[in-house]
């Protein structure tokens, strides 16, 4: 008999429905993903499953049962015995998912002693036991920390242990990787794919079929609500029918979309090659090093930007990255060593005297929203660089149809504000404002990090164009390899503030010199080959371990 | 030991802070235009220049302004306020024998602020309904009315038409319930509203939900992890109010004839009790000094992530 059977799930809010009719089934030990992009209702349906979908959800089903127990029917309070203990519950970024004011054995405890009465020694030691069961180091240690004192891996692997804690039948993790880079989200797959060989039923939320396609058994795609297609990853990733899931694969940038366009909506010829590089280089920075306290932030840095080039910086989170383009951008000054702009003095001269350069090198960010006055309409952002840029008043409206044109959006946006953008048409106006000084050097920090997978596509689409059409230089810095491997002519790879790794993008990918950039490289998610399938199916196993608290009635 | 390295720097700043405002009052007092004698003998006796002379020395008036302001420096660091002029008695005992009126009124009020300000953030943060709506409208009228107006208020019904307490102060706590409740009142609404927009707040982010996703009551959401999230302004706003109520309840003693700082604050300031003044100026210094520091020490406490020394 299935864990967890649904069975035309339904969930609407006044005036949108959400989920319109989702059937599905999860056996113990196996691992159902379902896959959208934001707004699908993929984490609408999550949250129906554990009676959380808000108090101004109709959540309706044919049928919605886990175990013997009938999920539409139950009590608030049988609710309340269900989660945790029936059913634990696994949130995307365990810095604001774990409460910062507790530590994470008082959190791990928590979700253990609501569903288990044990005696208070008991606790602490099975806390421990939890903790060095998910692989955290120390767990004696680690017990009395904070979220914020733990690394990315650690605090999700802590809020995974309080999702376990009583023993779980049913595990849902809702974008469980998608804040940690791609070395720490192979080590928190691989335990939940340990957790799933142990018996346990998953049901995977993500964004990412790169991500669910190691681990999953069986794949949903939803749209808007609706199932657009579902299958076993093998028919999924080798024969998708829906244009959607098409449209979805092919967004995701990776070496083999390199020189074509990502969006499927315009046709996927190869673009014209790369110009033709001028010598001297657009952006030069020497033994550049940035201490915070003792730490070396950036560690003897020497880049060269290429006039005409883009070029790509990866690294994971906390390697030096933000750090690295501020000290470019000379919003902060290098403690040695110094950036050249086009071979002159820039990170040496002091703000009044760069004040009048600026133009030629922006800033496109990774989150908009931030980075906008929410008072301002879009027309204001842009007036106000076009008038940095010194441009006279009445040629306003004009250069603002102009830019709004070249990154895809109309004079309809111009009197919008930011918050009644989508995420993708915030970061075109992003680009549009850093475009309205006419740079030279684009400096792009994570820009597609914060979007959807279609949207990501549309935008690094854009950005190819614009640069062609401009002639623009761009470093573009990214955690995401695929995103590197697509729009990058040259790589420098960075770890703990130093460039571990440097060449052209090909070379780099192809035969990795530095360790670190090995174990990376080796982490990233991919889409199996057909071939790998095959293989993949025989080592499929489902042992149920008898740890499993299995559900009451 | 970070945190004793930490405090003893803030320790330090306090001290500095202390230091300025005595000097500022001090400079300040310099360019008063009242006679010291004549307020020590009283503005319509008339004084021998031999007993002025005395009394200057006697006073250390008659010193370079800088020997005195050496002298009045010394003398604080020792803890020593001095005499006042009118009542010959040490500064430091006519604080002392008010003091503790005051401090029992501001402590009662503030405690009693903030427990009502925890029980109508607990009830209503993160719901609408009508009891929110009705604790929303009262806070609002309770910041946007003068302490004065609402005190004369409960005066007149609770003392005058029910005669449920006594209208002037006497010893008991009858006589304590109405100040109180005047100044709790000011003080809930504006506590009240910060703490429930914090709530509010921490009641949106994922932790909360990570919590329901745990099997968590509602009531144990709100208890255990909610309500620590609105403590931090909690703390500033009634330490800070602390502060205000030990100096400044002037009008609610005033209203209510309730001996207290605010009382002789008011004497001392008419009658131009200059050591007095000074007195009273470097004790709501050090008070508000202590409060800020104790203060910083209570957020580490809530906050975890404000413990400098953490690794």
């Amino acid at each position: 008999m299935s864990l967890l059977t649904v069975e035309d799930l339904k969930v609407s809010f006044p005036g949108t429905d959400a989920v319109r009719g989702l059937s599905f089934s999860v056996d113990a030990g196996q691992c159902v993903a379902i896959v959208g992009e934001s707004g699908s209702g993929k984490s609408v349906t999550a949250r129906a499953l554990v009676g959380l979908a808000g108090d101004n959800a109709a959540v309706t089903a044919k049928s919605l049962r886990l175990g013997e127990k009938d999920l539409l029917r139950l009590s608030p309070s049988q609710w309340r015995s269900v989660r945790g203990r029936d059913v634990g519950f696994v949130l995307q970024d365990a810095l604001v998912s774990l409460d910062p004011l507790k530590t994470i054995g008082s959190e791990i405890a928590e979700a253990l002693t609501q569903h288990v009465s044990l005696p208070h020694v008991q606790v602490r030691q099975k806390v421990i036991d939890l903790l060095s069961s998910v692989g955290i180091p120390d767990p004696q240690e680690r017990i009395g920390q904070f979220a914020h004192q733990l690394s990315g891996g650690l605090r999700q692997r802590a809020l995974i242990a309080s999702a376990i804690a009583a023993s779980p039948a049913l595990l849902i993790a809702d974008e469980p990787t998608t804040a940690l880079d791609v070395i720490v989200q192979a080590q928190v797959l691989d335990l939940l794919r340990d957790m799933k060989a142990k018996g346990t039923g998953l049901i995977l939320i993500s964004h990412d079929l790169a991500v669910v396609a190691s681990l999953a058994d069986h794949i949903i795609v939803l749209k808007d609500g609706v199932v657009v297609e579902t299958g076993t990853p093998e028919r999924i990733f080798t024969d998708p029918q829906a244009d959607y899931t098409r449209a979805l694969l092919a967004a995701i940038p990776s070496a083999s979309t390199r020189g074509k366009k990502l969006a499927l909506d315009t046709s996927s010829q190869a673009l014209s090659e790369p110009s033709p590089r001028a010598d001297k280089p657009a952006l030069e920075a020497t033994s550049l090093i940035k201490r915070l306290g003792k730490r070396l932030v950036v560690d003897r840095v020497s880049i060269e930007l290429r006039t005409g080039e883009t070029l790509g910086l990866v690294g994971a989170s906390g390697s030096g990255k933000t750090t690295l383009a501020r000290l470019l951008l000379a919003l902060q000054s290098p403690d040695e060593g110094e950036v050249l702009l086009k071979g002159a003095l820039w990170s040496r001269l002091t703000e009044s005297e760069r004040r009048r350069l600026r133009p030629r090198i922006q800033l496109v960010s990774q989150d908009p929203l931030g980075s906008f006055d929410p008072r301002y309409r879009v027309i204001d952002i842009i007036a106000e660089a076009l008038e940095l840029a010194g441009l006279p008043k009445n040629a306003w409206n004009a250069r603002a149809t102009e830019l709004m044109a070249w990154v895809g959006l109309s004079d309809q946006h111009l009197p919008r504000r930011p918050r009644q953008l989508s995420g993708g048409q915030r970061q075109r106006v992003a680009i549009a404002r850093a475009l309205a000084m006419e740079p030279e050097i684009l400096i792009c920090d994570e820009p597609v990090s914060a979007l959807d997978v279609s949207t990501q596509a549309q935008v690094l689409d854009l950005l190819d164009d614009l640069k062609k059409k401009l002639g623009l230089t761009i470093l573009f810095i990214s955690h995401d390899l695929g995103v590197i491997h697509h729009v990058s002519d040259r790589v420098l790879v960075m770890h703990a503030g130093r460039i571990v790794e440097e060449g052209p993008v090909e070379e780099v990918f192809a035969n990795p010199r530095d360790a670190y950039t090995r174990d990376l490289f080796a982490a990233i998610p991919r889409i199996p080959e057909a071939s790998a399938f095959r293989q993949h199916n025989l080592s499929r196993s489902n042992h149920v371990g008898s740890d499993i608290r299995p559900i009451s009635a | 030991m970070h945190i004793a390295r930490e405090l003893f720097i803030r320790i330090l700043a306090g001290a500095a802070v202390l230091w300025a405002a005595a000097s500022l009052a001090f400079a300040v007092l310099q360019l008063f235009p009242s006679d010291p004698v004549q307020v020590i003998y009283g503005a319509d006796s008339s004084v021998t220049p031999e007993l002025r002379a005395a009394i200057r020395a006697d006073f250390g008036l008659d010193q370079p302004v800088l020997v005195q302001y050496q002298r009045f420096v010394t003398r604080i660091a020792q803890g020593d306020l001095g005499i006042s002029y009118q009542q010959r008695r040490t500064v430091a005992s006519i604080i002392g024998s008010e003091i503790g009126s005051t401090l029992t009124l501001a402590s009662l009020a503030v405690l009693a602020a903030v427990a009502m300000a925890f029980l109508a953030s607990l009830l209503t943060a993160g719901r609408p309904g009508l009891l929110r709506r009705a604790l929303s409208s009262f806070e609002l009228l309770s910041v946007s009315t003068p302490v004065l107006w609402v005190g004369i208020l409960l005066l007149t019904f609770f003392s005058f038409q029910w005669q449920l307490f006594p209208v002037v102060a006497d010893a008991g706590w009858r006589s304590l319930v109405l100040p109180v409740a005047t100044l709790s009142i000011a003080v809930f609404g504006s506590l009240s509203q910060v703490m429930r927009e914090e709530m509010d707040r921490a009641l949106e982010q994922p932790f909360i939900l990570t919590a329901r996703t745990r099997g968590l009551s509602e009531w144990a959401i709100r208890w255990k992890h909610a309500l620590g999230h609105a403590l931090i302004p909690a703390i500033t706003i009634s330490t800070e109010t602390f502060g205000g109520l030990l100096a400044g309840s002037i009008v609610t003693e005033q209203v209510f004839g309730r001996p207290g700082l605010g009382r002789i604050t008011l004497e001392a300031i008419t009658n131009h009790d200059i050591p007095v003044v000074m007195g009273i100026v470097l004790f709501v210094a050090f008070v508000f000094v202590a409060l800020n520091i104790l203060a910083d020490l209570l957020y580490r406490l809530v906050d975890p992530r404000l413990r400098v020394s953490s690794r």
